[in-house]
């Protein structure tokens, strides 16, 4: 018996039951921000002083989220375990049976973003971005009519929602900061689709016409080899 | 034959950011790209791109493709249990 | 063994989650398109069971699919609430602590009123309300954008400046309705449902209060529209939803 299974001996069936029934709800709680899940917030908030049967609870808990309301958790890279929800309900016409509310705007932006930083070889210099949103009509240091504060947007909200990567160059003088894609763009989106929707805009459906990012996707879905 | 062609035309695609935000430009609110002028210098056309206004319409049809491509899970949203109860019940205000 | 949950339960119980409240005929519409996505075949008469199916599945995560009347217009409603209170649901952030304070005043407003509205500037004047007694600060702006997002949301509907609880709002905060406002909350003397939205009975005395949509079908036949309760005249008029 491993550690973890002895401890959750030491729990009552019911008790793991209800523990497992908790941290359900809390992933689907945190997704209202679309915050990480990390593992120290579910021992805080429901295991407490049982944390070792955290593996147990996890693995019951993955079960039912992915059997009840068809999302994955997806573990993040990096040594805190961190942990993301993704749907795993596929739609032809592509998730229409979610409503948006009013975060449509939001995304379409995120994609454009997303979609600068891969074709410009994973990552892209903040200035290069602002000059292109510019010709979007999105100012940086001005609120947006749609889309409100666009630069907390971009550096605060999508980083902290894990969409994207925003770094200072090391050395750089003056400083000069960069955008990449963050841990959640690469579980909830793929190159490919991403490909996808850059060629849609340029009126083509090949994507083999960009050379270097079709090699990009392919080494993406090379599987081991591929780079992230 | 039209492999050599191919071969060319994949060659001279290079990504250009400004091309793309034209692209997306005309995507979004539906009218062709605005055209280059060549009298028009650096600092001109610049200035009039800049003044683009992107209606509200636009950002949502650009929304409504852009769902297509994130598997976005759905949260749990409610109001009941998001405040806590007080202790005591309020007095009745009917006379 | 309850029947297990399929892709087309999973679908319908995503975008019920995204949707806060659906009428009847869009939960239709949702369940048709849900069978016919992962080719199941579409029978109407069995939409009751599969709501069932995933009630009882989501039920051990507190939540429910209930059904209510919308209390502006008679029209049914399915809505996805929470059905429990705990350290884990306190965790919500789709509101701050300050915007929960001041909902909490709009309802005072809504439940104090007799007709269970609250006209949009006594709304928004609860702000001063919510700086005297708990020195929150919210700007009538801030106050503006938490009411313009309750509506989308589904708690609150907004109709010509007056602000009551949507038919969401009543299913899931009836256990707080009934324990917080006791005897301040009446039921409709014709349905016997919540009844914050609709009209009291002319004579001080009497309490009986109704729907107004309930009124309009409980009158239809009659010439002399009087209480159900007392018999007073009862001042009907015909109010379309
Ligand atoms: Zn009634
Ligand atoms: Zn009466």
């Amino acid at each position: 018996l491993t550690q973890a299974q002895r401890a959750a001996e030491s729990l009552s069936r019911q008790e793991i039951e209800r523990k497992v029934n908790e941290v359900v709800q809390f992933f689907l709680i945190m997704e209202q921000k679309k915050a990480a899940v990390k593992r120290a917030d579910i021992t805080k908030h429901i295991l407490k002083e049982h944390s070792k049967v955290f593996p147990v609870v996890l693995e019951k808990a993955k079960k039912k989220l992915r059997e009840v309301f068809g999302v994955s958790v997806e573990e993040l890279e990096g040594k805190d375990k961190r942990y993301i929800l993704v749907n795993l309900v596929d739609t032809p016409d592509g998730q229409d049976h979610l409503n948006m509310l009013d975060e449509g705007p939001k995304s379409g932006l995120l994609l454009v973003v997303l979609s600068l930083i891969f074709m410009k070889g994973n990552v892209i210099q903040d200035t290069l971005l602002w000059h292109t949103l510019k010709r979007l009509g999105i100012q940086e240091n001005q609120p947006h009519e749609v889309l409100g504060d666009v630069k907390s947007l971009l550096t605060k909200e999508f980083t902290r929602q894990l969409y994207l990567e925003y770094k200072r160059v090391p050395q750089s003088d003056p400083p000069s900061f960069e955008f990449r894609w963050g841990p959640r763009a690469h579980k909830e989106t793929t190159k490919r689709r991403v490909l996808q929707f850059v060629s849609k805009m340029y009126g083509s459906e090949s994507l083999e016409i960009w050379t270097s990012q079709y090699q990009d996707v392919l080494r993406s879905e090379g599987g081991e080899g591929g780079g992230q | 034959g039209s492999q050599k062609a191919n071969q060319l035309h994949t060659d001279f695609v290079t990504f250009e950011p400004h091309v793309f935000a034209d692209k997306l430009l005309s995507f979004m609110t539906g009218r062709r790209a605005i055209p280059e002028d060549p009298e028009e210098d650096e600092d001109e056309e610049e200035e009039r791109r800049s003044v683009v206004r992107v209606p509200t319409a636009g950002w949502e049809k650009l929304g409504e493709e852009a769902r297509r491509h994130f598997n976005r899970a759905p949260a749990f949203h409610f109001l009941y249990g998001s405040f806590n109860r007080e202790a005591k019940a309020r007095e009745s205000r009917k006379l | 063994m309850a029947t297990a949950m399929t892709d087309a339960h999973r679908m319908f119980l995503q975008s019920i989650m995204t949707h806060g409240a659906l009428k009847a005929r869009e939960v239709k519409a949702l369940y048709k398109k849900c069978c016919e996505t992962f080719n199941r075949p579409v029978e109407h008469e069995n939409l009751g069971k599969f709501v069932n199916e995933i009630n009882h599945h989501v039920g051990p995560f507190s939540m429910m699919i209930q059904k209510g009347v919308s209390e502006e217009d008679g029209v049914q409603y399915y809505a996805l609430v929470n059905m429990m209170e705990s350290d884990i649901t306190h965790l919500a952030s789709d509101y701050t602590e300050t915007e929960l304070e001041f909902f909490k005043k709009v309802l005072d407003l809504i439940v104090d009123s007799d007709t269970g509205v609250a006209s949009s500037t006594d709304v928004l004047n609860l702000t001063d309300l919510l700086h005297e007694e708990q020195n929150r600060k919210m700007r009538k702006k801030e106050a503006e954008d938490v009411i313009r997002r309750m509506v989308r949301d589904r708690w609150l509907n907004e109709h010509q400046g007056e602000i009551s609880l949507s038919v969401r709002g009543i299913l899931e905060l009836k256990p707080y309705l009934m324990e917080h406002y006791k005897d301040d909350i009446r039921q409709c003397c014709l349905c016997d449902q919540i009844a914050l939205k609709g009209q009291l009975c002319q004579s001080d005395s009497c309490e009986a209060k109704m729907h107004y949509f309930c009124a309009n079908r409980y009158f239809r036949d009659k010439d002399q529209p009087s209480c159900p309760r007392c018999k007073a005249d009862w001042d009907h008029m015909v109010i379309q939803g």
